[in-house]
């Protein structure tokens, strides 16, 4: 099993997203993976995270946010994260809005990878020193380093 | 029916639980929201296997539920102390803040059934967590 380290693009970091709406966020930070080359299928990636992100409020609440699909459009599971200094509306049960999101996705045949990451992810950003660590980060690498310490 | 609570323990297993859940969800177009309950930090020494295991049975849940098309929020909630008292206040006052039509658990869970049925406002469905089946085998 990969660590979260392992998995978070050091290129898939933005510090400050530039959009305030769910969809459009999920969208700036799928387009790191189309640059990267990450996704085979455009249109299937979009169609798989909007697809649950009508289903469920993958805000977990503390100012978090972590949209995830699994879909034939990406051959390796990989994160992407994204800093919002405003606060994006997930809704999340907590009412918050969401300053740190982390987009997970994932082949469709990586089912205990894929809930494995979920789990561990969510574990590190329930502690306060991690998200406020996160919030302070100044460079990509300063983000992968607070995972890596922490996880 | 808009929101059902189903309460669940991240080490028990849930899956007639969650047929049963899922089932009812899928009938009255209804949310689910999926609960657990862990110590706090401070108060176990094994949390971080304990934390992810419960996130990974919300999250094995919520993929269960995205696969039927339901809607599905997940709740991770912290006691200090998890007996059977601080357990069934919890729940009860989970239910209530979120102001839910339906409270679904199994007879497995740690909890005062008397006071959880003396005390919540909204309908509860207590699931058998063994088939009757199942018992009646063992038994015989």
């Amino acid at each position: 099993m990969p660590k979260l380290s392992e998995i978070i693009l050091n290129n898939g970091i933005i510090l400050n997203v530039q959009n305030t709406e769910k969809i459009a966020v999920i969208k700036e930070l799928a387009q790191k993976l189309i640059e990267q080359n990450l996704i085979s299928d455009t249109e299937e990636f979009f169609s798989a995270i909007l697809r649950r992100e009508n289903l469920e409020s993958t805000g977990i609440g503390q100012g978090v946010a972590i949209p995830h699909a699994r879909t034939s459009a990406i051959k390796n599971i990989v994160i992407v994260f994204g800093r919002s200094q405003t606060g994006v509306d997930f809704s999340s049960l907590d009412g918050q809005p969401s300053h740190l999101i982390f987009l997970i996705a994932a082949p469709e045949n990586m089912k205990t990878e894929y809930i494995m990451t979920l789990a561990r992810l969510s574990r590190l950003l329930r502690k306060s020193e991690v998200r406020n660590a996160l919030m302070a980060a100044q460079t990509s690498n300063d983000v992968i380093e607070i995972i890596r310490q922490y996880e | 029916m808009h929101k059902i609570l189903v309460y669940f323990e991240p080490r028990t297993k849930i899956d007639r639980l969650s047929e049963f859940t899922m089932s009812l969800a899928r009938q009255y177009h209804s949310q689910i929201l999926a609960l657990t309950v862990i110590k706090p930090p401070s108060a176990q020494k094994r949390n971080k296997v304990e934390e992810e295991r419960a996130w990974k049975r919300l999250y094995e849940f919520e993929e269960d539920a995205f696969q039927y098309g339901i809607k599905i929020s997940l709740l991770l909630e912290e006691l200090e102390t998890i007996n059977q008292k601080t357990l069934t206040g919890k729940i009860i006052d989970i239910a209530s803040v979120y102001r839910v039509d339906l409270l679904i658990l199994s007879n497995n869970a740690k909890i005062n059934l008397k006071k959880l049925a003396n005390s919540v406002t909204m309908p509860t469905i207590i699931i058998p967590y063994k088939n009757l089946n199942e018992h009646n085998e063992r038994k015989g």
